[in-house]
Order: C-alpha cells, then sequence, then structure tokens
C-alpha cells in the first residue's frame, strides 16, 4: 500500500506534516511494499490561484496511494477527487513528524475523513 | 466613449461615483434629445449600483460560457489533457476524467487538443444579465439605462461574463453614447478585461496611506494598459496630503474631491443618491463631467 503525506518541508521521516493538504508544501509517498519514501514537491502548486487541491489529489492517484495523511483539513475539491479515487483520507495528524504520523497511523488512532471541510 | 470607474480595493467610493455621476449626467442631458448615458456594474461578484439606480426592467437574459464535457465512449484514458490544462480544471483518475467546470476558463485548449475528441464544449449557464430602462431617480427620466451583471454561486472566473456584458453594451449602444462602467475591485484579470478597452479611467481613493497604497498599484496597471486616466479623491478631508502630494510629484490630474460627510453615509446606507440632496457633492461632480467632456472632444 503507498501512503501520502503532505508536509512543510523535506527531511525525510522527520519531516513535519502540514496543516494544509493543496498548498502544502511537497509530498512524501511511503510505499509499505518496497520501503520507500519519495519526495515530490508541490511548491509550484502552493502559489496556484485555483485548483491547487485538485492538482495534490492528482499526485496521490499518481502516486497510485491509498491513504493520504494531512495535518488538518482537506478541501472540497481535493475532496471530491480522491473520495472518487477511492483513496482514504487522514486529516488530523497535526503538527507531527511522518515518522510519528505513520505510527500513528498504524495504531488506529486516526479516523477516516468522510466529508470535506467545506 | 467607454469611461471605467475602478479603484485600488473596494469600499472606496466607487459604486458612488459610478451612480451618481450617471444619474447626474441623464439629468444634465434631459433637453438633448439625443442624448443618453448607460451605467453598468461590472462588478460582477457583487454588483451593487442597483440599490441607488432602480428603474423598469428591459431584459432578462442567462449568460453562458463553454465548457469541456468528457465523453467516455471515446477517451482513451491517455492524460494530455490534464497536462494541458493551466487551471487544474481537469484531474484523471484510473478510469474516469473529472473536469471542475467552475474552474475552467473556456479556453479551449483541452477540447481541441484531445486526440480522440472526447472533449467536446458546451454551453454551460455562468450568471444573469439584466437591463433596465428610465433608471435613474427623476421622474419620466428616459436619458438613463443601467444594466448589470451577476456571477452565479459557484463560478470562479468573473472574466467572460465581464466580456460579454461589454459586448452586449456595445452592440446596444452607439461608440459616442457615453458609458459608465463601474469596475470590480483590485487589480487583478477581471478589472483589467473592464479598463483594456476604456476611454477614460477614473481611479477612485481615499486620501490615506492605506488608499495611496491601493492606489499606486491600481495607476501601474492603467499605465501599463496605456489608459487615460486621472483621480477623483472620495471623503476628502479624512486622512493626510499624501494623495496629492503623489499625484503632483506623478504629474496625474485630481478631477474631482468629494468631500467627507456624515449625510453622504447615511444616505448612502438607505440606498440614496447624493448628488441630488447634496450641493457640496454635485459642484464635484460637475468639475468631474467637465474633465470628461474635455477628454470627449
Ligand atoms: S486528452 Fe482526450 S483521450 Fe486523452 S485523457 Fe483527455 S479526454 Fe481522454
Ligand atoms: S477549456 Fe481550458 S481551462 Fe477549461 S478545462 Fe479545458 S484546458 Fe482547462
Amino acid at each position: 500500500m503507498n501512503i501520502i503525506f503532505a508536509v512543510q518541508n523535506n527531511d525525510g521521516w522527520d519531516s513535519i506534516i502540514s496543516l494544509k493538504y493543496g498548498r502544502a508544501k511537497g509530498f512524501f509517498c511511503y510505499s509499505q511494499e518496497t520501503d520507500e519514501l519519495t519526495y515530490y514537491s508541490n511548491e509550484e502548486n502552493q502559489n496556484a490561484g485555483h485548483g491547487a487541491g485538485i492538482n495534490a489529489a492528482q499526485i496521490a492517484i499518481n502516486q497510485k496511494a491509498s491513504v493520504v495523511i494531512t495535518g488538518g483539513s482537506m478541501g472540497p475539491k481535493a475532496f471530491e477527487v480522491l473520495n472518487k479515487a477511492n483513496i482514504k483520507m487522514f486529516t488530523q495528524a497535526g503538527e507531527v513528524s511522518v515518522l510519528v504520523a505513520y505510527s500513528n497511523f498504524k495504531d488506529n488512532k486516526y479516523n477516516q475523513v468522510l466529508a470535506s471541510d467545506k | 466613449m467607454k469611461i471605467a470607474i475602478a479603484s485600488g480595493k473596494g469600499g472606496t467610493g466607487k459604486t458612488t461615483l459610478s451612480t451618481n455621476l450617471a444619474a447626474y449626467i441623464s439629468e444634465t442631458i434631459s433637453n438633448d434629445s439625443n442624448g443618453q448615458v448607460v451605467l453598468v456594474d461590472l462588478d460582477v461578484e457583487e454588483p451593487n449600483s442597483g440599490l441607488f439606480i432602480k428603474g423598469d426592467i428591459l431584459k432578462d437574459e442567462y449568460k453562458y460560457r463553454a465548457t469541456p464535457v468528457w465523453d467516455s465512449n471515446k477517451c482513451t484514458l491517455c492524460g494530455e489533457c490534464k497536462t494541458i490544462c493551466n487551471f487544474n480544471a481537469i484531474a484523471q483518475l484510473p478510469n474516469t476524467i473529472l473536469i471542475f467546470s467552475e474552474l475552467c476558463h473556456s479556453c479551449f485548449a483541452c477540447s481541441e487538443l484531445c486526440p480522440e475528441q472526447a472533449l467536446p464544449m458546451v454551453d454551460k449557464r455562468m450568471g444573469v444579465l439584466k437591463h433596465y430602462q428610465q433608471a435613474g431617480n427623476l421622474p419620466n427620466n428616459d436619458k438613463l439605462t443601467f444594466i448589470e451583471s451577476r456571477l452565479d454561486i459557484g463560478e470562479i472566473s468573473a472574466v467572460p461574463l465581464i466580456k460579454q456584458t461589454i459586448e452586449y453594451v456595445e452592440d446596444n449602444f452607439s461608440d459616442e453614447i457615453i458609458k459608465i462602467f463601474d469596475s470590480p475591485p483590485g487589480t487583478s484579470c477581471p478589472v483589467i478585461e473592464t479598463i483594456k478597452d476604456a476611454d477614460f479611467v477614473i481611479l477612485v481613493t481615499e486620501p490615506t496611506p492605506f488608499g495611496l497604497h491601493d492606489l499606486k498599484l491600481a495607476v501601474e496597471t492603467v499605465k501599463e494598459l496605456g489608459r487615460e486616466f486621472a483621480i477623483v479623491i472620495n471623503r476628502y478631508g479624512i486622512g493626510d496630503n499624501g494623495v496629492e502630494q503623489y499625484c503632483l510629484e506623478n504629474n496625474i490630474q485630481i478631477i474631482g474631491k468629494i468631500p467627507n460627510m456624515r449625510q453622504a453615509a447615511s444616505l448612502y446606507s438607505q440606498g440614496e443618491l447624493l448628488y441630488d440632496k447634496i450641493p457640496a457633492i454635485k459642484e464635484q461632480l460637475v468639475l468631474i463631467y467637465q474633465a470628461i467632456n474635455r477628454i470627449n472632444r
């Protein structure tokens, strides 16, 4: 399974989870099968006028993610795209490291988001 | 003649000036059998000139713009379209293309470049245009026409509706008729669409440091577009003389100074025009109209 983490910086497992999704600085994709953690920059998207959430969702789809984890919110458009792509969303991680977020996720500490924030 | 009334940000008196100037001009030309003035509210996200200018509705029509519709039978899921779209309006799921028509700018790129012709453009409603006659506050005033467009809720781009509204005005009223465009606030695409073909731009500002800051941005925009322009100071008397100094140093003409008066604020809040009740404001409109006529010649 591939898991996407929205992050504020590019520092491997120590990177801090971003509170925003569409306008996160970047994403890490962790593949449980290969145990690889790969960074994807989202900086171009950070300044997009509209549709940042759609683009960010597209990154998750392209990486064949099953799960997306953010620190605080998920916009309506990103939600719609991810939901249609059957990608599960978890938004309560807060500003912790990717490592902590991953272990919390594995321990079932987060609830799946079933509706967008707006 | 097209006169755009704009400002660096909202709430500086753009609508006050647009509505009062239009009504005042319609009154001064009331004896001229060919005279006419058209007020157009192009602040389509929040049109509010209509609160001050009423009239009999003549026409009420929906406006449409083209957006792509996905044809699943033809699509091979090549992904071209989502890469082409500059406005993030297209997402590709494993078996589906999702189109967010409210983000679409109707540029036709995806439709034309789709190798399978799987994205035909189809008209979608974006807003409503209303055309009023005998507007204004004078009985039997047939000199003032009022047109406003309102963007549908959820639509993100105001530009196509502004464009179509200006086209409607051009089609229905000849060049020599004075047209006053109440522009959207700010300096982004919707404003540019409004002022790029104007014969004259009036920038409304307040005489405060914040007003000056926004005014400078607006002046830059107007200069870049190569438009002739001048300044009207609203709520003259508050703040400082920074705006006047700036205009002096940069050789920018100030064609009116609308005094700050408590009476004006209370009339405004009741949806009333000001110039027919406050002589000091009418005096300024006289000056502004003279300046317009000088340019018109
Ligand atoms: S460009 Fe055309 S064929 Fe390719 S994915 Fe888009 S709609 Fe389908
Ligand atoms: S018409 Fe242009 S803006 Fe609209 S979806 Fe296609 S490429 Fe994007």
